[in-house]
C-alpha cells in the first residue's frame, strides 16, 4: 500500500473514521496512525467533520446502572479497598470488617437479583413488629456530590420494580455513615401507597430505613441504622406500604407486597 | 439535537482534563453531561439496548484510561467523545452482526430521512450553525452518495452490507463512497 499517496491517504482516513474500512486493511491503517503524523491529522479532520452527524440524532438517558457499573469499573482502589489495606483511610479500615465496606464488590450480583418473593407479603404472623423507621437526613434532585474534591458514593446495590425499568441505586456515602437512594425513574404512586426500603439481616427483625423517592433522578439519603452495622449479611427489600402505615412510625411494620429483593449482599466476613 | 455553547465546550475541556488526570467526579460529570448523546448514537448504530449499554461503558471506561489522548487543539470534546463511541459501536458490529441483524435501508430507531423530509437528521441540523457547513457540503453530492455515506455512519454498514441494502453492485457502492467522500472533503476545505 503506497501511504506517500496523499490521495489515498486521504481517502483511507476518511473510511476509516466512517467505519468501511475493513479487515486487514483497517488494521494496516491503524498501524500507520501511530507513526504517521499526516495520517493522525487526516483521521482528525474527519473525525471532527463526522461527528456533526452524530449531535444530531435525539438523546437517550441510558439506564441508571450502566453510570453505576461505570463508575465501579472505573475505581478500582474503592473497590479493592478491603484487599489492599495500605490505601485505606483510617476511619475506613476501622470499618473494615462492617458489611458496608464489602458492599461495593458485590454490586453487580446484587443487582441481579430478582423479585423471586413477588406477591409474597410479610403479616403478623412473618415477621415481628420492626424497629422503627428513619426520617431521611437529606432529600434532593443531584445524585452526586456538590462540592469540589467530594468522593463520589460507593455503589451497593440496585432494587427494581420487577418487569419494569424503574428502580433505585443504593450507594454509600464514602463515610459509610448513609445510605443514598437515586430514582432512576418517576414512580406514580397508586393510591394511597408509597415504596418503603427495609434491610434484611438474619435473625433479626426488619430493620425500616425509609421511603424511597419516587421523582426521577431524586435522591434520599438516609442514616444507616445502628442493628445494620458490622452485621455479617445484609439483603435490601423494597415493599409498597399505605401510606398511613410508613408515616406512622410506632405502628409501622411491613404489611404490603415485597415487591425486590437483593441477595446477600455478603455472605460471610 | 445537541448544541453546545462555547461555555459547555470549554468545560467538557476542563473535565476531560480532569480525567486524565484521574478525577473520578469529573468523569461522573462528564458522564452526567454526554452520556444521553452517545447512548443516543449507540442505540441508533447498535439497536439492542444491551450492545449499545455495553458500548456505552466501554466508551467511558476507554475515556477515563485515555482522556489524555484528546487535544483541544484538533476538535470539540464531544466530537471526540462521539469518536470514541463510534469506534467501540463499529468493533462490536464487526464481531457480532454476522447477519444478526438484518440489513435494511429504513429500519432504524430513527430513521434516516436521507430523501431530505422534515424529520431527517440531516434537515434538523441546518438548525444548528455548527452543523450547517457539513449538511449544505452532504447536499452537493448526489443522492446515492449522500445515502451511502449516512447510511455507513449511521447504522455502521460495511461496502457489502450498503451493496445489500441499497440494491447496487459491491463495485458501485465503494465508488460512490470513494467519491461521495472526496466531494465532501473538497466542500469542507472550501
Amino acid at each position: 500500500m503506497r501511504y506517500d499517496n496523499a490521495e489515498l491517504l486521504r481517502q483511507l482516513a476518511a473510511e476509516y473514521v466512517l467505519g468501511t474500512l475493513h479487515g486487514a486493511a483497517r488494521r494496516r491503517f491503524e498501524t500507520l496512525l501511530e507513526t504517521d503524523e499526516e495520517a493522525r491529522f487526516q483521521r482528525d479532520f474527519w473525525e471532527q467533520r463526522l461527528s456533526e452527524f452524530g449531535q444530531v440524532l435525539s438523546p437517550v438517558a441510558p439506564p441508571l446502572d450502566v453510570r453505576a457499573e461505570l463508575l465501579r469499573r472505573a475505581a478500582p482502589p474503592v473497590m479493592n479497598a478491603t484487599s489492599d489495606p495500605v490505601r485505606l483511610p483510617v476511619a475506613r479500615r476501622r470499618r473494615k470488617r462492617s458489611v458496608w465496606a464489602y458492599a461495593a464488590g458485590f454490586a453487580t450480583a446484587a443487582s441481579l437479583a430478582l423479585a423471586f418473593l413477588l406477591g409474597q407479603h410479610y403479616s403478623d404472623t412473618d415477621v415481628a413488629k420492626p424497629n422503627v423507621g428513619r426520617s431521611p437526613v437529606a432529600t434532593t434532585m443531584a445524585a452526586g456530590p456538590s462540592e469540589p474534591g467530594e468522593a463520589w458514593p460507593i455503589y451497593a446495590a440496585e432494587v427494581r420494580i420487577p418487569g419494569s425499568a424503574k428502580g433505585w441505586l443504593l450507594s454509600l456515602t464514602p463515610d459509610h455513615e448513609h445510605l443514598i437512594a437515586v430514582a432512576s425513574d418517576d414512580f406514580f404512586q397508586s393510591g394511597r401507597q408509597q415504596l418503603q426500603l427495609w434491610c434484611l439481616v438474619p435473625d433479626s427483625d426488619p430493620v425500616a430505613i425509609g421511603v424511597l423517592p419516587s421523582e426521577k433522578d431524586a435522591s434520599v439519603t438516609f442514616q444507616i441504622p445502628a442493628e445494620v452495622r458490622g452485621r455479617d449479611q445484609v439483603t435490601f427489600a423494597i415493599t409498597l406500604e399505605p401510606i398511613e402505615r410508613a408515616t406512622d412510625n410506632e405502628s409501622r411494620r411491613p404489611v404490603g407486597p415485597v415487591l425486590n429483593q437483593t441477595r446477600n449482599l455478603v455472605d460471610a466476613i | 439535537m445537541i448544541q453546545t455553547t462555547a461555555e459547555e465546550r470549554e468545560h467538557l475541556g476542563t473535565l476531560l482534563s480532569r480525567v486524565a488526570g484521574g478525577d473520578q467526579r469529573s468523569l461522573a460529570e462528564l458522564y452526567d453531561l454526554t452520556s444521553p448523546i452517545l447512548y443516543g448514537l449507540l442505540m441508533r448504530m447498535l439497536r439492542r439496548p444491551e450492545w449499545a449499554q455495553e458500548a456505552l461503558q466501554d466508551s467511558y471506561l476507554r475515556v477515563w484510561q485515555r482522556a489524555e489522548a484528546y487535544d483541544a487543539s484538533k476538535g470539540e470534546p464531544i466530537g471526540w467523545l462521539i469518536g470514541v463511541a463510534r469506534y467501540r459501536a463499529l468493533d462490536l458490529l464487526r464481531t457480532r452482526r454476522d447477519g444478526d441483524i438484518e440489513v435494511s435501508d429504513t429500519e432504524a430507531p430513527e430513521a434516516v430521512d436521507i430523501e431530505g423530509q422534515e424529520s431527517s437528521p440531516e434537515d434538523r441540523a441546518v438548525e444548528s450553525e455548527g452543523l450547517e457547513r457539513l449538511m449544505r457540503c452532504m447536499r452537493g453530492l448526489t443522492e446515492v452518495q449522500r445515502k451511502s455515506v449516512l447510511l455507513a455512519y449511521y447504522e455502521g454498514y460495511s461496502h457489502t452490507e450498503l451493496s445489500q441494502a441499497m440494491d447496487a453492485p459491491l463495485g458501485t457502492v465503494k465508488a460512490w463512497i470513494r467519491r461521495g467522500l472526496a466531494r465532501l472533503r473538497e466542500c469542507l476545505e472550501r
